[in-house]
Formats: C-alpha cells, structure tokens, sequence
C-alpha cells in the first residue's frame, strides 16, 4: 500500500477546521443543508399558496426578496458561494441520479453561460413586469418553477445542466462568488496527477460496489473503492487541480468527499485573487458579457425603483404609442441590460486597443475578457448597496412574519426597528466606492498586463466606463426610494 | 435504513406541511358583520411622503353612525420587508375616526382597516394607495426620517371607497 498521508502545507484548508470541516466533509453534510433549506422553501410555497396576499406579511416574499438577497451578498464576500453548497433546488440532481432517467449530456451549443445570459434577463423581467416582490402567490410559483426545471434538466441530461447553465441564481452567485476568500483547490498537485480514476470529477458512486486497484507509480498500488455509498463527482465538471476559479463551482465539496487520497479541500485565498490572475477565467465572450450584464442588470434592478423610470416609461409609451406594459419594459431593459452594456463594452474594447497601439496584436474578444474581471467589485458593490437597503430597512420584520405564520399575533411594533438611515447610507457609500476603486485597480492591472508601456491609455476606456456606471448608480441611489411596481398602464 | 430514513423525513415533511398549513392565522380574525360601510378620506389628498390625517368614517346598513367601535389602520408598502404603520383608535366622534397617520415612503400602498363593532363583530376595508414624494422627501433611499407633526385638518373631502 502505497504511503499517501499527506502533509499539511499551503494554503488553510477550511475543512480542517474543527466541526465546521467535519461537518462539511460528513457525505450527509451536505444533504442536512438542502433539507434544512429545502424546508424553508416549503415553508415559502406554503405561505405563499396559503398565506395572506401581503407581501409585507408572507413568508414568500419577505424571505425571498429580502432577507435571502441581502445575507446572500454578505455571505458570498465573507465566506463563499453557501447558498449554492446548501441550495435545496439541487436535491433533484441526486434524486434523478437514483431514478437512472438521466441521458445525453447538455448540447453542445448551449454549454455556455449564453442561456444563463437569457435566465438572468427573464427573471429581472419578470419581477418588475409581474411586481413579483408584490406577490407572494408568484413567488411561490417561482420557487416550483426552480424546483421543476432543476429536476427536468437533471433528469435529462448527464450533467448539473441546470447549476451550470440555466440557473439565474447561481450564475449570480458564480460571479460574485470570485470575490469570495476561499476556493477548491489540492494539496498535492503530483497526487492528482498520479490519481486513475479522478473520482473528484468522475465521482466513487456505483450502483454495485467495485474495488478498483490503482497503479499509482513506481510499482505501488491502491485499493479504491466504488460504491452505493459512494458520492457523485462534480455536477459542474470541474478538476479539481486544475480549479482556478469560483465560476461554475457550487461548493458541493463532492470532489473532496469523493477523492480517494484526502487531497481536496476548501482552501482560504485573498478575496478575488483571481480576477487580478490571468487565465483564471475561460476568455470567452459569454462569460465576459455575463459579467459585464450583470453589472449593468444591477443598475437597472435600481434604477426601477426611483421616481425618474416612471417618466421614462411614460415618455417612451408616448413616443412609441405603447399600449403594454410589457412591451415598455422590454424596451427599457432590453437597451439598460442587454444593449447599453454590450455596446460600451465593444466600444471600450475597441477604443483601449486603438489607444494602446494594440490594434494588430490583440483581437476584441481577448481585450474584453481581460477587462471584464474588472466589472465583479463594481458590479458587486451595486449589487450590495440595492440589497443592504432592502434588508436594513427593517431586518427583523421576519419575525412578526414568522409569528403569524404560526398563528401568534406579530409583534410589528417591537420588531419594527430599522437601522439608522446614516448607516444605510454610509454602508451604500462604502460598498459603491469601494467596489469602483477594486474596479479600478483591476483594469489598471489588466492595462499594464495587456499593453505595457501603452497601458495608461489602454486603461482610458474602461475606467470612463467604470467611473461613468459609479456615478450614475450614485445618482440613482441619492434618489428618492419608491416602494411601487412600474404598473404603467394600469 | 438510508431507505427507511429517507421515507421517514419524507412524510415528517409532508405532515409538518399539513400542520403548517393549519397553523397559519385565519384572516381576517372575528366575524365579519354585514352592512357596514367604510369610508376614508385624507389629508393631504392626494398622498404626498410624511405626517397625514385619515378621517374613517363608519355607518350601517341603515346609514347611521357607528359608535363606540374601535379602530384598526394598518399601513403596509407593497413591498416586502417594510416596516408597517400601525395605529389603534379607540374613540370617534359621530362614527367618524380620526387618525394621525404617516406615509413614510413613497410608492404602493395597501391600507388595512378594521373596524371592531362593539358587538364584537368586525368589518373591513383594503385600501390601495400611491403616495407621491413630498417635497421634504428625505435623499437617498431615506425611508425613516421621523416626522413628529401629526396635523389635523379639518377638510376631508375625497372619498377613497376601496
């Protein structure tokens, strides 16, 4: 038997933290998590089928739209992508695994986060054309929709189709999961090298056990074992050694639950150490758009909320003879979300490469993805100031909501408090400036990567463009907050 | 004995579902009495952010005053997560109730009222209204700026029959 003890060296594994790394490594750790929010999301559809039709009042939208959106964006910068580690909409994936239905991998055209692009553009749609914020009874049928798609596409295809392709909320989670301090990673590179089967990705599950003996080397052997028992491999397909980044990663911890030799783990890293890390990203124009929309969707999911998008509306149903509300937001976010970031991203990619003479050396794809790693902190920060109003505004009405939901009369008075508005705004401030400077700071890195000595004028474009969405997501957060749907036409 | 377990947390689920269901709180709580009608107006009409006067007026079938019923106003922004404005008035003058109210942001609003009738029945209006910015609409997303003035005014004409 060959000695695979590992050393402890490199960086802090977090599952070796006492409890917390038991626990997580225990093959049923995960599985107490999805269960324990999966019911909470029973709870949700409860209340909201059930339920008063107040949104204030129900479970379905003061969890969702509130507090799951406002720890979310704390814990994805203070811990990692959890949620997606605990998400109750991957239980399918298991259930179909045991089913045997699954068949065919996801298409080859659609492996990219092109359908991801069009989920996140649906849902930010949706919610402001249906005010799902509003409605509980929507919301519950969102939570069912989740639930349906995960198991349709995890039935259907071989892999996590749906995590890694489909799903809004973990492309959400992926993104700003890069600024997260903690990623999978190995120990000991020359172990994964040596590994046969590779069970983090290929999984140790077998529907009868099997004892495979491994030739490690050097005439030494290794007894595996597969089995009933055994856990699935990585639903997003990721090698484990070869993980540089939180994209695509749901935190699953199969790949150290299935690795034979101990060797995976959940290793602390600086915050965002990869987007300032070229060739930590795949270079693609879907994942740097991605990135890029999201950003941009940030902006827009707060532009609706103030006074000036009622006059736009208005404006743009006089211009063009609107009739449909839906038809006026399509317009609205299809130019807000799709087009504007596109456009001034081509535009930046174009000008930068033009300022810095590097016209002929580098196309606009290669540009673009060395600079959209930049729009994470921004984008986050946006992201983060919306939310944080949201849940600091009256962070412990969720529990007058519990209580009637058990039947207790809600103490609304007690539980009413809000958090001094100076510290809303100043925590908005904060986040806003500190993601533009981090923003900045990543785009003067990838200028001076990508272009030298030319690398100032390189920078030129996308800082105008970082500085221009600062200041207007400022704007935009100095306005009145209006507590109203975009109903336009009502 | 995975199996067992399994099948075990399954239907725990599904009767703590049921249970759930059945604890939820009936709405609204009391007997509905009939014939009862509710009128609101305001002051400012129509609603600007800040201090606001509702007058509630309630009558019966046959049109009189109800006296001695108290009153229920629960202000909820329509969406989740906001802070309710909640006020109990016990007394009214001629079935005419009036309540010292604060519209502490703008946008949608769903307005509550219960009447309980000394009989101890109870009638209900819902209320949706916009409430537009005012002109000392805290900056910045300031939803909570406390106003202590709590006007009365004496007009009251614009009838919102929910």
């Amino acid at each position: 038997m060959a000695d695979m003890t590992l050393p402890h060296r490199g960086p802090i594994d977090v599952l070796r933290v006492p409890l917390i790394g038991r626990f997580l490594r225990w093959r049923r750790g995960r599985l107490v998590m999805q269960v324990a929010l999966f019911a909470i999301a029973l709870l949700l559809v409860i209340d909201g089928f059930t339920g008063p039709q107040n949104a204030a009042r129900n479970l379905a939208t003061v969890t969702s739209w509130v507090h799951y959106r406002g720890l979310l964006v704390v814990v994805l910068l203070v811990a990692g992508n959890l949620f997606c580690m605990a998400c109750p909409f991957a239980l399918p994936r298991s259930a179909a695994r045991r089913l045997s239905i699954r068949g065919k991998r996801f298409p080859r055209a659609l492996r990219n986060k092109w359908l991801a692009i069009g989920g996140l553009f649906l849902l930010f749609f949706l919610y402001e054309w249906l005010d799902l914020w509003a409605s509980p009874l929507l919301t519950a049928w969102v939570i069912v929709a989740y639930f349906v798609a995960s198991f349709v596409l995890e039935a259907l295809f071989t892999e996590s189709a749906f995590c890694k392709y489909v799903c809004p909320l973990g492309s959400f989670n992926y993104v700003y999961s890069t600024l997260s301090p903690t990623q999978i990673g190995v120990r000991d590179p020359d172990i994964c090298a040596r590994c046969v089967g590779k069970e983090c990705v290929n999984g140790s599950y077998a529907p009868q056990p099997v004892i495979r003996v491994d030739d490690i080397g050097g005439g030494q052997t290794r007894e595996v074992k597969h089995g009933p028992d055994g856990v699935l491999g990585c639903g997003t397909l990721l090698f484990a050694p070869q993980v540089k980044s939180n994209l695509d990663c749901t935190m699953c911890l199969d790949c150290v639950r299935a690795c034979p030799y101990d060797n995976a783990g959940l290793m602390l890293r600086p915050h965002g150490r990869e987007l300032s890390e070229p060739g930590s990203w795949p270079g693609r124009w879907d994942v740097s758009l991605l990135v890029v929309i999201l950003a941009f969707t940030g902006m827009t999911n707060a532009f609706g909320m103030v006074p000036p998008v009622y006059a736009l509306l208005e404006w743009l149903a006089n211009t063009l003879y609107l009739r449909s509300e839906a038809v006026a937001l399509l317009i609205l976010f299809g130019v807000g979300n799709l087009l504007l970031p596109v456009a001034l991203t081509l535009l930046a990619g174009w000008a930068s490469r033009a300022l810095a003479g590097a016209a002929g050396r580098l196309s606009l794809r290669e540009v673009v993805a060395a600079f959209a790693p930049a729009f994470v902190p921004l984008g986050f920060g946006v992201w983060f100031a919306h939310y944080a109003f949201h849940f600091l505004i009256a962070p412990l009405t969720i529990i007058p909501v519990l209580q009637e939901f058990f039947g207790m009369p809600g103490e609304w008075t007690r539980f009413g408090a809000a958090a001094d508005t100076t510290v809303i705004s100043l925590v908005q401030v904060v986040v806003l400036a500190g993601g533009f400077f981090w923003s900045l700071l990543l785009a003067q890195r990838a200028a001076m990567r990508l272009y030298k000595r030319n690398g100032m004028p390189g920078l030129m474009p996308w800082a105008l463009l970082l500085l221009g969405m600062m200041l207007v997501t400022w704007w935009i957060m100095s306005l009145p907050m209006e507590m109203r749907g975009t109903d336009l036409f009502a | 004995m995975a199996r067992q377990a399994r099948s075990w947390l399954t239907f725990l689920l599904l009767v703590g579902g049921l249970v759930l269901t059945a604890c939820r709180q009936a709405e609204p709580p009391g007997a509905q009495a009939a014939g009862i009608e509710i009128a609101v107006t305001m002051e400012p009409d129509p609603p600007v952010t800040g201090a606001a006067t509702l007058w509630v007026s309630v009558r019966n079938e046959a049109g009189e005053p109800v006296r001695d019923a108290k009153l229920n106003v629960r202000g909820d922004m329509t969406h989740a997560g906001m802070v309710p404005v909640i006020r109990d008035i016990e007394e009214s003058e001629d079935g005419v109730f009036v309540v010292p109210f604060e519209w502490t942001m703008s946008g949608d609003w769903i307005v509550d009222f219960t009447v309980m009738l000394p009989d101890g029945e109870t009638a209900q209006e819902r209320l949706d209204i916009t409430v537009a910015p005012g002109e000392n609409e805290p900056e910045g997303h300031d939803a909570h700026a406390d106003h202590d003035a709590h006007d009365v005014h004496d007009e009251h004409e614009t009838p919102h029959d929910g």
